[in-house]
């Protein structure tokens, strides 16, 4: 049977969550993110892109590019809870929904059809009820494959809908070869210099010569080029593993500035521990050095804990035993894993100091939550 | 040194010693296997990983004395191909080993090291209290408890078991966190008090330790272990053999206070059935938690599971209860291993509240008399 896969893709999600909730950004150049050295920009609106803004650019270029851009700070909780209300609307229509990113998700309809009609319909259905819920609009494909769908998508962006015909390889033919998935700016010379500028040139290439010339991926590409692709979507498995990581503008090179920033990411991660009710069994701290080179330690915990005291100390003994003298580190990040519902499994010896560390976790968040303030560690506290 | 010994009696504790030996060790001593002439009419054998150690003798016929410690695997691996019969030893330098069959051309050198080299193994202090116990008591302690030790090596106050002798009873106890058994037996007129902590692996060991001597055991009689506790170590003395291990210096929960009291609700049940059942329906258990859930009433028990993955599982056996309906979760591994480490035809389950600790213990009966068993399991949240 033929499927029906939708590829659904938010426009500029992050900087149109910013222009919704602050009217006065609305039809202006916007990028989100931090204004550091080492900063990128998470997402640019579209009138920032015409200027040639792009997200993942440094911030510094984007600037250069658009100087009348207005940054903003990046508010992650704000974006997730968007895009938690758009998943709702997703499956409403299907179970079966692949989340790319907070933003993009594949969408298997094949089956949802005799409910709520064919996919453009469907398509349709989720974009109005996206704009209804949210004022957010996203850009969807409809294809019979995911790699067909998510390209699609993008060929009506912002706010459109592309529907690929049955003749899917004449659809694709005309399609620049960057479009190809695993093309980049990199690469694409390199295609471009074998005579391969479009699609249509992939699909009339010879299988044997692809393979001599491209190696194994060679002869794969062609057939995504024609549009052969049946990796199913795979609804989304729990969460693994739950962490937060940050890139600093100078080097840290002591070990107790790395501990001020774990403190940092084990409040951020215990938070979201107990907001979702599961507790770790396993930490894990990394470390991009300033060359770039990423190093992780992992450490499995007696009992599984969601307070920041206690994933604090597990990340303070991986830190510890550091075999590095010199340090010159420009990421921190921690991470919970071993994920299981926090209380699940009761134990015969509690440990007294894991329960105190949790109940005050617990009274802290409830506390800010009435109060509206903002509770946290001494040692976070930046001097004004 | 030179000797000759029989293939069977060096095969044997040539066995054990491996069990010892580190596998895989930086100190290539510690893999090792010492053998020493004693007397004119032994050799003597001994491992140790430097936390477990044994030592043994058998029958030889000494020609020249000396020592040489040659690889335990190695050694092993070729006595065990030599035929049956005599098999002749000798290392002339005191490192170089060779092994010969008597009456055949079969031959190996395996490489040592001088028998210098091996560590010392320590000895109990002269005047030690020892205490005698029936090795098949020993093996019914680890037999009944062996299954809720803990696996986890970096927690080494559970990754033992406790051994207590306690007025006239002996008891082991092991927990993991989440279950705890515990079995006693009566030793009437040995009156005693002594407490260890005793190391998984040496625990597996004395299992096999005490399995062997069971079944090489005349019909009818029981043979005894030697116990001594001296310094840091305990030794567990069976005819020539003793085995020493480094006790393991922790402490040990405090188990007493979470075996649950006065529980009113209790739930008599056929074993074999009750296993059957759990493990029908545990294959349908969310294969992360391995979760089932118990509902018990009037007489019957009805166990279900659920897998957000791959459906669901029920099954309902006949049970002896009048009690008001409960509902209970638990991981059906740990019941599942409780009834399998007990040979009694039912079993008892107490329960209180849905989150509070469950009690497993045999159904009283002629073979329960001076035997104390029971199983304390931690319930889940489902």
């Amino acid at each position: 049977m033929v499927r029906q896969i939708l590829h659904i893709d938010m426009d500029a999600f992050f900087a149109s969550v910013e222009q919704r909730d602050q009217p006065e950004l609305r039809g202006k150049p916007v990028l989100v993110g931090g204004r550091g050295r080492r900063s990128v920009v998470c997402a640019a609106s579209y009138e920032a892109r015409v200027f040639g803004a792009r997200s993942a650019m440094p911030m510094g270029e984007a600037l250069r590019r658009c100087p009348t851009a207005i940054v903003v700070p990046v508010r992650r909780e704000r974006y997730a809870e968007a895009s938690e209300r758009v998943f709702d609307i997703f499956r409403k229509f299907t179970p079966l929904v692949e989340g790319l990113s907070l933003d993009e998700a594949f969408l298997d309809v094949t089956e949802s059809r005799a409910l709520f009609g064919d996919g453009e319909t469907i398509a349709r259905a989720i974009r109005a009820k996206i704009w209804e819920d949210t004022q957010l609009t996203g850009s969807a494909g409809v294809a019979a494959s995911k790699f067909v769908a998510k390209i699609a998508s993008d060929v009506n962006k912002p706010d459109g809908i592309t529907v690929v015909p049955d003749d899917v390889a004449a659809f694709l033919a005309p399609l620049p070869i960057r479009r190809m998935w695993g093309v980049g700016p990199k690469s694409e010379p390199r295609f471009v210099a074998l005579g391969l500028r479009t699609f249509g040139d992939l699909q009339r290439a010879d299988e044997d010569w692809l393979g001599r010339t491209l190696g194994e991926e060679g002869p794969a590409l062609r057939r995504l080029a024609l549009g052969e692709d049946d990796r199913p979507v795979i609804p989304d498995a729990p969460a693994k593993s739950i962490g937060a990581e940050s890139t600093y503008e100078q080097d840290l090179h002591t070990k107790e500035q790395v501990a001020v920033c774990m403190l940092d990411h084990c409040q951020r991660v215990g938070g979201r521990l107990l907001e979702n009710a599961i507790a770790a069994n396993v930490v894990v701290l990394k470390l991009k050095m300033s060359n770039f080179v990423v190093r992780t330690r992992r450490l499995t915990l007696d009992e599984p804990v969601f307070d920041t005291t206690s994933l604090y100390e597990a990340c303070k003994k991986l830190l510890a035993a550091w075999p590095l003298p010199e340090l010159s580190v420009r990421l921190v990040g921690v991470s919970a894993g071993g994920l299981e519902p926090a209380g699940a499994k009761p134990r015969l010896f509690p440990n007294a100091v894991i329960e105190r560390r949790s109940a005050l976790e617990r009274a802290m968040r409830e506390a800010s939550q009435k109060t509206g303030a903002v509770l946290t560690r001494a040692a976070l506290l930046e001097p004004k | 040194m030179e000797l000759t010994v029989a293939k069977k009696d060096l095969l044997r504790l040539v066995t054990r010693m491996q069990g010892v030996a580190e596998r895989k060790s930086t100190m290539p001593v510690l893999s090792s296997v010492l053998l020493a002439t004693d007397g004119t009419g032994f050799l003597k054998l001994a491992a140790t990983d430097l936390y477990l150690g044994l030592v043994g003798r058998i029958a030889a016929d000494v020609t020249k004395p000396g020592t040489v410690a040659v690889p335990a695997k190695d050694l092993f691996e070729r006595i065990k191909m030599m035929p049956d019969g005599p098999i002749h030893l000798s290392a002339p330098d005191g490192a170089a080993t060779t092994l010969k069959a008597k009456g055949s051309a079969r031959r190996y050198t395996l490489r040592g090291m001088p028998g210098g080299d091996f560590p010392p193994l320590p000895m109990p202090q002269e005047g030690s209290p020892t205490l005698s116990l029936e090795v098949d008591v020993l093996k019914d302690l680890i037999e009944r408890t062996y299954f809720s030790i803990s696996t986890d090596e970096t927690r080494a106050h559970l990754n033992s078991a406790l051994f207590e002798w306690d007025g006239e009873t002996v008891r082991m106890v092991t927990t993991d966190g989440h279950r705890l058994s515990k079995m006693e037996v009566k030793v009437p007129g040995r009156q005693a008090s002594a407490a260890m902590l005793i190391p998984q692996k040496a625990i597996l060991e004395l299992r096999g330790l005490c399995d062997e001597m069971a079944s090489e055991a005349e019909k009818g009689t029981r043979p005894e272990l030697k116990i001594t506790q001296s310094g840091a170590s305990a030794f567990f003395q069976a005819g020539t053999t003793t085995f020493s291990v480094k006790l393991v210096e922790a402490q040990f929960p405090p188990y007493a206070q979470v075996i649950p009291q006065g529980q009113e609700k209790i739930v008599r049940a056929p074993r074999a059935d009750l296993a059957n059942a759990l493990r029908a329906v545990s294959i349908a258990a969310s294969e992360r938690t391995g979760g089932v859930k118990v509902q018990v009433g009037q007489g019957t028990m009805r166990i279900t599971s659920e897998s957000p993955d791959t459906g669901d599982g029920f099954d309902e056996i006949p049970v002896d209860y009048t009690g008001p309906v409960i509902t209970i979760g638990f991981n059906a591994k740990y019941f599942l291993d409780v009834l399998g480490a007990l040979t009694d035809d039912e079993v008892t389950l107490s329960l209180s509240g849905e989150l509070d600790p469950a009690v497993l213990r045999p159904a009283p009966s002629p073979k329960t008399e001076g035997r104390d068993f029971l199983a304390v399991v931690m319930p889940m949240r489902i």
